[in-house]
């Protein structure tokens, strides 16, 4: 659940005046570094599948595919991981 | 006549793609595949810089990292030479004292220093886009010149992904 003040954060407010691109790190990343999954996947898909397919026509469907792929799989391992430290850890018994 | 299925390796192409990601591949003649791979290695190594800052690469404090992140070739190397010339010098922002042991040496860092999330999403992305560079620019080197619009013939194992 996304608080108001995460939320804000999500939008470019008057922090961001005082911001120097490149040389400053980005305001509020600690608060949607989640988020930064999205472009990582969409990178990595670019790339990789610019040196992957047979005909670049396939490219934009391949790099869709793999992003939303990589993406899944994040959330994925995300769920699981959840499950063992939040439910099953606290199942086993303390001794 | 070269085709796709041509392997011969070429060092230039390995060379020019290190010089500039997707070079290699518009030297070949492959213009269209080397812009393809230039936009994905650009995304991630710009998106590494916007998010963390010039920080995020850095030559000395994190040099394991900048190993991979030296597969982007000169432009990794002119980020890490702007973080020294402009941060760490303290020409950008304020220089911070940080807390030291008592008798150890006095240590200050920029107050632009990337920490946290954004440090280590920067230097991953910054990472992610050197490692993927070396794969385009052995590409590079091994694929037929001028083979954008061959489809008959593969290297071995291309496609087989799909």
């Amino acid at each position: 659940m996304i608080t108001p003040a995460q939320l804000a954060c999500l939008v470019p407010g008057p922090s961001v005046l005082a911001w120097t691109p490149f040389l400053q790190p980005a305001p509020g990343v600690q608060h949607w570094w989640w988020l930064l999954v999205l472009p990582m996947a969409l990178g990595v898909a670019m790339a990789y599948k610019a040196i992957r397919v047979r005909t670049l026509a396939e490219w934009p469907g391949a790099v869709l595919k793999m992003s939303l792929q990589i993406v899944a799989a994040m959330v994925g391992i995300a769920v699981g991981l959840y499950l063992l430290v939040i439910v099953l850890l606290p199942m086993l018994p303390a001794e | 006549m070269s085709n796709a299925s041509d392997t011969t390796f070429r060092p230039l192409g390995a060379i020019l793609g290190w010089v500039f990601p997707g070079l290699g591949h518009i030297a070949a003649g492959n213009t269209k595949r080397g812009l393809y791979a230039m936009a994905g290695v650009l995304v991630l190594f710009i998106g590494g810089i916007l998010v963390g800052g010039v920080d995020c690469v850095d030559r000395t404090e994190d040099r394991l990292w900048f190993v991979g992140q030296a597969g982007c070739g000169p432009i990794a190397f002119a980020a890490d030479f702007a973080n020294t010339a402009f941060l760490k010098s303290g020409d950008a922002a304020p220089m911070i004292k940080m807390p030291t042991p008592p008798g150890a040496p006095e240590v200050a860092v920029s107050s632009f220093k990337g920490l946290a999330h954004a440090n280590e999403f920067g230097t991953l992305f910054v990472f992610l886009a050197g490692l993927l560079n070396i794969c385009v620019l052995l590409d590079a080197a091994v694929r037929a010149p001028a083979s954008d619009g061959v489809t008959a013939g593969r290297r071995l194992g291309e496609g087989a992904s799909r």
